[in-house]
């Protein structure tokens, strides 16, 4: 084998992968680099670390301007519950469009696609008149409360997790239901007794999922939240370098290693059965 | 034979569930009820009958299943959008908020002005009667006062004349005889006050009468028997609160005589139903005769001020003149002082209920509906009475997309980009992909590791990598730093773009790498071996064959990505806030897509513009939708339904 067959065959790969690779980490490892360094700028002029300190780790915990921790549990609790419960009713939505015989189900389907077609950020304003009237009402579900953003979460998350279940509802064979039904098993019985236990492995992919994309929803969740106590991380991260003049780099770089690692962690772990669910149309934001 | 039976458990857990849900929806309807949010009530109840009809009956299995998202879905996703697209069709900017009733009563409430004069006192702020409710001020006119000083007889010989040559430099030299024999001699203009001496002056022989000194010059008879009719208005400055006034010339001479001048006060009290002359004898006075008490007034203690602040900001009393004027209070006593401050004010814009026209009663000026969502003075155009109203104005807003250049040129412009930004994302993101799942198509040393850290960037929340993306492309940033070199790349039209796109590619390509190479594995491997002995090379099977296969496994992705890269809010608001701006002050960038600008219209500008942010939305909402339509049909995903 000479040595531009060899070449041929596989360096350009390694060239390829290693580019990619630099290309991919490079930002990552600055921000690393950030996190332990004392200086408060992304200005590093080497790629070499100057310094090592854990100031900014320690500012994160210890400062009472910046509640990282409260941030932390607001952001878990609300992607939490909303991609919980929205898997739990985005579900039985999913298989009854699948297997369910009714009038209108094309109807109802293409417009729940058209729905999801119209940009959701524009909506804001209507969301925010919406949920300050139900605050004078109902003041632990109005606007400035982390249970009102979890039900306008939820509504959100319907039309999309609805759509990528029933992807996965259709790959399930049907010789199961009917099988079920010639038992005498209602449409009921046959969701939660037939249908739930044998699409866990995907519902718990779709909660995933969901909970990575609500973990990063920014827009909605400042609007919402403008309490420095009940800030999500990525809103309360935006506020150290938001600011024109103070660009706080290094608490902010500290703080998304923090709240990315556990998210990498999952997301790398899980990766084949969230490929999977990637194929079925979703895309990530 | 049947194996699945009805479950007592499954039952009662049910009916525990349903109960629970119903009857905390029923406590937020009726709390719904009890605040006027009739809409939200009406709402709320709609769900709680739904509820009871989807799992109390058995009438429709499939709204057993569909009931809750249906609930959510409506209340936060289609009512808001469809509020949000029927915007579209009013007049709905900062200035036309509000509801036309709102804009009325906002308007008349507003529509006062200050007399002519700036009529205003020191009041004390109180109440009338011994009811709080009932504000009154007291107030003290101030008044100058003249007549003789009593106690005060003296009476001077004086001569009437002019300073310096100026003859209405007026100036009077008197002489005092105090004693029989003494004599003192002073100069007077009506500002100042000059005693002189023997030496000064120049002496009538008989009897020593100053008649002339320095610079002094005595009219003649004529002259002042053209003045006559003036004299007595005339005064001249003697000791404060004193002056001095001319009686009737004798022989040339008149008779000086002191008088005084003085403050007094008239007193008045006003209600928010009567003005009341007060007279000095039931008023209490401060030591320099200002009111402070009356009779039935109550003067208000600074706790009371503070707390009743808002009520007596906005009461408006009676005025000596009938309406529209009136006494309004504007500002409240400081801590330790006494005094208010009110002023006279009009009522100057008058609603017609009738003719649905405001007036403006001191111009006469008359405003109507324009049909635009303003009070217009009609013969004047761009007078107008503000705030205005929400005005359904038909498709004003759309028209104005391709008729006002102003909106049109940045709009066109914005739109080539979200084009050019989804399509070059789209082929860039998959180009990379392609060839990194490509290279890793085959089981190098590695290819593991390549692997995990190339799909690093898609595992971190995308919120933190754009924020890193954006300080690293900052003028300080570190991509300037490490390369020692210092390029715009956030702040130049075409490096933005190309920036945004950059960033777009790190984000996106790992998507395509992890589908493509899934995709690759799909494709039978006895295609490539038999075009490989029919003698065709690597370069061509992947040309002719891999290609063409995969582009059709993945075009509804791809769509389906275009689809989401024309929406891509996050990274251009995050990365440059759509910026650079086209030109100083335009609301729209050369990075700005759609949505960001339309995101930047309705609400981070000055002048936000719902009406317009919400025709652009329905544009956005059609291409997408056909755009998405036409990749789902393509794809057949809806075709296995009956």
């Amino acid at each position: 084998m000479t040595f531009f067959h060899w070449f041929r065959q596989n360096s350009w790969r390694h060239i390829v992968g290693l580019l990619g690779t630099v290309f991919a980490i490079f930002p990552l490892y600055l921000v690393v680099l950030a996190s332990f360094s004392s200086d408060q700028s992304l200005q590093s002029t080497s790629f070499v670390p100057s310094s090592f300190v854990l100031d900014n780790f320690t500012m994160l915990f210890t400062d009472p301007k910046i509640p990282f921790l409260l941030w932390m549990k607001n952001s878990a609790l609300i992607a939490g519950a909303v991609s919980l419960l929205s898997v739990f009713i985005g579900a039985a939505s999913a298989f009854a469009f699948s297997r369910l015989r009714f009038k209108g189900k094309r109807t109802g389907l293409q417009a729940l696609l058209l729905v999801q077609m119209f940009p959701s950020v524009l909506a804001l304003s209507a969301i925010y008149v919406i949920m300050e009237r139900v605050f004078v009402f109902a003041p632990q579900w109005g606007l400035g409360t982390l249970g009102g953003l979890v039900l306008v979460y939820l509504g959100g998350s319907m039309g999309v997790n609805i759509w990528l279940m029933k992807g996965f509802v259709d790959s399930i064979p049907l010789e199961l239901d009917e099988a079920a039904k010639v038992d005498g098993a209602s449409a009921m019985q046959t969701y939660w007794q037939i249908f739930v236990p044998l699409a866990m492995p995907i519902l718990s992919v779709v909660t995933l999922l969901s909970f990575i994309g609500l973990f990063n929803e920014f827009i909605l969740a400042r609007m919402f939240l403008p309490e420095n106590e009940s800030r999500t991380v990525a809103v309360g991260l935006q506020g150290f370098i938001g600011g024109q003049y103070n660009a706080n780099w290094g608490p902010f770089a500290a703080g998304s290693l923090l709240a990315s690692v556990p998210i990498i962690i999952v997301f790398m772990t899980l990766q084949r059965y969230i490929i999977g669910g990637l194929t079925a149309g979703s895309v990530k934001g | 034979m049947r194996i699945f039976k009805g479950n007592v458990y499954a039952v009662i857990a049910k009916l525990i569930f349903v109960t629970l849900a119903e009857s905390m929806l029923g406590y937020l309807m009726l709390s719904a009820f009890g605040t006027g949010d009739t809409n939200i009530a009406i709402f709320l109840a709609v769900c709680i009958l739904m509820i009871a009809f989807a799992y109390l009956t058995n009438i429709s299995v499939p709204l057993k299943f569909f009931a809750p998202g249906i609930m959510f879905l409506i209340a936060f996703v289609i009512v808001p959008m469809v509020f949000t697209l029927s915007m579209s069709v009013f007049k709905y900017q900062t200035g036309n908020m509000l509801s036309k009733e709102a804009s009325i009563s906002t308007i008349d409430d507003q529509g006062v002005v200050p007399d002519k004069n700036n009529t205003a006192y020191d009041v004390v702020i109180g109440y009338y009667d011994g009811k709080k409710s009932n504000i009154a001020v007291l107030g003290s006119i101030e008044k100058e006062v003249e007549g003789a000083a009593p106690g005060v007889t003296a009476k001077f010989d004086s001569v009437l004349g002019y300073l310096n040559g100026d003859k209405t430099n007026l100036a009077v030299l008197a002489t005092d005889t105090w004693m029989d024999s003494q004599y003192a001699y002073f100069l007077a203009t009506p500002s100042s006050f000059t005693p002189l001496t023997d030496a000064d002056v120049t002496l009538e022989e008989e009897n020593y009468t100053a008649v002339s000194t320095k610079d002094f010059t005595a009219f003649s008879k004529a002259e002042i028997s053209s003045m006559l009719e003036d004299i007595p208005s005339l005064k001249f400055k003697y000791e404060t609160n004193y002056f001095l006034k001319l009686g009737s010339p004798i022989k040339g001479m008149f008779e000086g005589s002191v008088n005084q001048s003085m403050t007094v006060y008239n007193y008045f009290l006003a209600t928010k139903d009567e003005y009341i002359r007060v007279p000095p004898v039931d008023i209490v006075k401060d030591g320099s005769g200002v009111g402070i008490g009356a009779k039935n007034f109550k003067k208000f203690t600074s706790e009371q001020i503070s707390k009743y602040s808002n009520e007596i900001g906005n009461v408006r009393l009676t005025y000596s003149k009938p309406a529209p004027y009136f006494i309004g209070i504007e500002t409240l006593p400081k801590p330790g002082t006494n005094f208010g401050y009110a002023i006279v004010q009009i009522k100057n814009i008058q609603y017609d209920k009738k003719s649905d026209t405001f007036t403006n009663v001191l111009s006469g000026a008359v405003y109507t509906d324009d049909g635009k969502g303003n009070y217009r003075n009609a013969k004047k155009p761009k007078d107008f009475l503000e705030p205005g109203w929400r005005q359904g104005v038909w498709f004003d807003n759309f028209t104005s997309l391709f008729n006002d250049t102003r909106i049109r040129e940045p709009l066109i412009k914005v739109f080539i980009w979200t084009i050019a930004f989804a399509f070059l994302t789209v082929i860039t993101q998959f180009a990379l992909g392609l060839l990194v799942a490509v290279a890793m198509d085959k089981k190098i040393r590695g290819r593991g590791i390549y692997r995990s850290l190339m799909i690093l960037p898609y595992a971190m929340p995308s919120i933190m990598s754009i924020l890193i993306w954006g300080g690293m492309l900052d003028d300080n940033g570190a991509i300037n730093g490490i390369l020692n070199i210092s390029v715009p790349w956030l702040h130049d039209e075409w490096l933005a773009k190309v920036s945004v796109l950059l960033v777009n590619l790190w984000l996106g390509f790992p998507y395509f790498y992890l589908i493509a190479s899934g995709s690759l594995q799909a494709i039978p491997k006895e295609l490539a071996e038999s075009a490989s002995i029919d003698g065709a090379n690597p370069r061509q099977i992947f040309r002719l064959i891999t290609l063409p296969l995969l582009l059709r496994m993945l075009t509804p992705l791809l769509v389906a990505s275009f689809a989401f890269n024309f929406n891509n809010f996050n990274i251009i608001y995050l990365l440059t806030g759509g910026g650079p701006s086209f030109e100083f002050g335009s609301v729209a960038g050369a990075t700005d897509i759609l949505i960001s600008y339309t995101y930047k219209l309705a609400f981070d500008t000055t002048i936000q513009n719902y009406g317009l942010a919400s025709a652009i939305s329905v544009v956005i909402f059609i291409i997408v939708a056909s755009m998405s339509m036409y990749g789902i049909r393509k794809s057949k995903v809806l075709d296995d339904f009956a």
